[in-house]
């Protein structure tokens, strides 16, 4: 056995000595940061990520007297200013499909290929340096938006979240440590189409189709499951229990204006509600696992199960109305930036 | 030391590369020589493992390139000059490359002064002419110090000053015992740099010779006579082993005899001669008949030994008189 592990490594020796990895990381790296479109996409990634979450947060605070109580009591100011993370999702993609598109598309490859032969290497290095820089810059943007998200609610009078509340470091730290998957999709994409056209679409598919039609799907699976008894299913989506000191504020004032979640649930604009003590059962608990479920494009969730394990807390409560929550029920998922913003609800949902 | 054997690249029902095998030495400039799709790229991109071989192999200094453990101190390739990321600066440009073949820093400045861009060091590839371009490629070559050196059309887009340059450059790399591949269209070029050529048509090997071999077997082979009485004079030319072709002006020429001969022959039997010139073939002409007829070639399957350029040009002038009767 040893004798077979040593004669192993003594053939592979050669092909692997000379050149060290370090040199071809070393390689990448100066490749990745001497050209100014890695910076101008990182910029752009910030600045949109930091001036949509102001936009939505400037327009929460300016529409919060519209804003239903039980809305109110449910507002997340963690999740709520992160709705702009989702650009820096896609300029992260271009991120790392630049890093390997480009040089097909220039020709360079051929040059890259002729210095370090072994593809593998190359593909390893491009995943190295592309998840150091996007950790970095994840990281910045997502407590830079968050804080400008947190001084508009704070402007305004709302609610607002440190990092001494319970959910906020983890919000965080979840939400930075996610930054690499994107650029590394983008990076594996292209190898594989050699095109920033082809590549940027297919991993943009990959993230957020599941999200569009995700909820098409759940549709179809809710009116099959129409009659289950609630909470017998795969559960609800706990982001949208009312809180147990305040149930079913709706149900109990018929009548009453009810909130329709538009822009991930965090502007909200008021409408009659026509059934507002019908209770429609038997919704999939989460977008992502039901999109799971439905589409089978298992690998394209892993942002959002991402997100979902790192924001979400559990226990969650049922609710006086045997735990069917109208608002999910008639509507569904509206996207990535909703799941995101729905993400850590539970927690602020706890026990008042 | 570049060795291919039965090297062959197949794209479908293409055959790109169809049994190639040289070998090239060091010390010399070698030539590649073949008219646009006979194939060249395919086999540089083959000796650089950018390309696998259908069958066959080729090798550089006993390995294939793949298998170098530091590929870019063993050879160094010129492919596409303005294959290049043009927002990075000359020094960035060869430095994320020195980092990539485990070359020391000091090699860039010392290669920059060597191709004579230091003055641009420090600006954008983007901006360069497509001759600035093709000395950062040269650059590039050179940065691991290669005792093998592959060029593909290295002088094109450069001045007559760059022109010189290269040709002394690749002179001076094979003086130093380097192994020097280079690639043209340009058949004068070769004339003035290469000392052996590869000639290449449609995948085949068509010759591998010395230059001086193939300007020979041109020159002299051919000579054009123009005679009132060339109808009269004909049948003593051929009974004397000439072919004869005839050309536009009403004049024709004549191979297989020399000017020399062919004077005496005029002189005894009376016939008055306007003209009797021999042609001195350059190589480009010598490459041209060579490569013309490379397709009958293969079809009929009748393949040329590769070190015997005689025979084949005679081959090949036998076989467009078939052709064109």
């Amino acid at each position: 056995m040893s004798s077979i592990t040593a004669t192993t490594v003594r053939d592979a020796a050669p092909s692997t000595g000379g050149v060290p990895f370090s040199a071809t990381l070393a390689s990448e790296w100066t490749k990745l940061v001497t050209v100014r479109s890695t910076w101008i996409t990182i910029a752009i990634g910030a600045i949109l990520s930091i001036g949509i979450t102001a936009l939505v947060s400037w327009v929460t605070g300016w529409s919060w007297s519209d804003w239903t109580e039980a809305d109110k009591a449910t507002f997340d100011p963690i999740m709520n200013s992160m709705v702009g993370m989702m650009f820096t999702v896609i300029l992260f993609v271009v991120l790392g499909v630049n890093l390997v598109a480009s040089e097909y598309a220039s020709g360079m490859m051929r040059l890259t290929m002729t210095a370090m032969p072994r593809r593998g290497r190359v593909l390893l290095a491009k995943v190295v340096v592309v998840t150091a820089v996007s950790l970095v810059a994840g990281t910045l943007i997502t407590v830079a938006t968050f804080y400008a998200g947190q001084a508009i609610f704070a402007a305004y009078d709302l609610p607002t979240a440190g990092l001494g509340d319970g959910d906020v470091v983890r919000t965080l730290v979840g939400i930075s440590l996610t930054s690499p998957v994107f650029p590394v999709l983008g990076v594996a994409v292209a190898f594989l189409s050699r095109s920033t056209a082809i590549a940027i679409t297919v991993v943009l598919a990959l993230i957020f189709a599941p999200a569009f039609f995700g909820p098409l799907f759940a549709t179809t699976v809710a009116g099959r499951r129409a009659g289950v008894p609630a909470g017998s299913g795969l559960g609800q989506h706990r982001a949208f229990q009312p809180r147990s000191g305040q149930p079913d504020v709706h149900r109990s004032r018929p009548g009453r204006r009810r909130p329709h979640r538009l822009a991930g649930g965090l502007h909200r604009r008021s409408e009659p509600d026509p059934q507002p003590s019908r209770c429609v059962a038997g919704k999939p608990a989460h977008p992502a696992a039901s999109s799971v479920l439905t589409s089978g494009v298992g690998v394209a969730m892993l942002p959002e199960i991402v997100f979902s394990v790192t924001t979400r807390v559990p226990p969650v409560q049922q609710t006086a109305g045997g735990g069917c929550d109208e608002r999910t029920s008639v509507h569904g998922s509206t996207g990535f930036g909703s799941d995101l913003a729905r993400g850590s609800r539970a927690p602020s949902a706890g026990p008042a | 030391m570049i060795e291919a054997r039965g090297l062959t690249k197949r794209y479908g029902e293409t055959t790109a590369v169809d049994n190639l095998s040289f070998t090239i030495t060091p010390g010399i400039v070698t030539g590649f020589l073949g008219p646009n799709g006979a194939g060249k790229s395919t086999t540089m991109r083959m000796i650089l493992g950018l390309d696998n071989p259908t069958s066959g192999s080729v090798t550089v200094n006993g390995k294939t390139y793949r298998d170098l453990p530091a590929p870019m101190r063993e050879v160094g390739a010129l492919l596409d000059a303005k294959a290049v990321h043009g927002g990075r600066t000359a020094w960035q440009h060869l430095r994320w490359l020195a980092q990539a073949g485990g070359i020391h820093r000091r090699r860039i400045d010392e290669v920059l002064d060597t191709v004579g861009l230091t003055g641009v060091a420090g600006k954008k590839v983007g901006g360069f002419s497509l001759g600035m371009s093709q000395r950062l490629g040269i650059a590039a070559a050179l940065l691991g110090d290669p005792p093998v050196l592959l060029f593909d059309e290295p002088v094109n887009g450069l001045d007559p000053e760059g022109i010189l340059w290269v040709r002394n450059l690749m002179k001076r790399l094979a003086a130093e015992g380097r192994t020097i591949f280079v690639s043209s269209h340009l058949m004068s070029e070769m004339q003035e740099t290469a000392d052996h050529v590869l000639v290449i048509g449609k995948g085949s090997l068509i010759a591998d010779a010395t230059i001086a071999d193939v300007t020979r077997q041109g020159s002299g082979a051919t000579v054009k006579v123009a005679s009132p009485a060339l109808a009269e004079f004909t049948p003593f030319l051929e009974s004397a082993g000439a072919t004869i072709a005839p050309e536009a002006d009403g004049g024709v020429l004549v191979t297989g005899i020399d000017a020399a001969r062919i004077g005496e022959l005029a002189a005894m039997h009376r016939i008055p001669l306007h003209e009797l010139s021999p042609r001195r073939a350059s190589l480009e002409s010598a490459f041209m008949e060579l490569t013309r007829n490379s397709v009958e070639y293969q079809a009929n399957g009748s393949r040329p030994d590769a070190g015997d350029l005689a025979e084949t040009a005679r081959a090949l002038a036998g076989q467009e008189e078939n052709t064109n009767v």
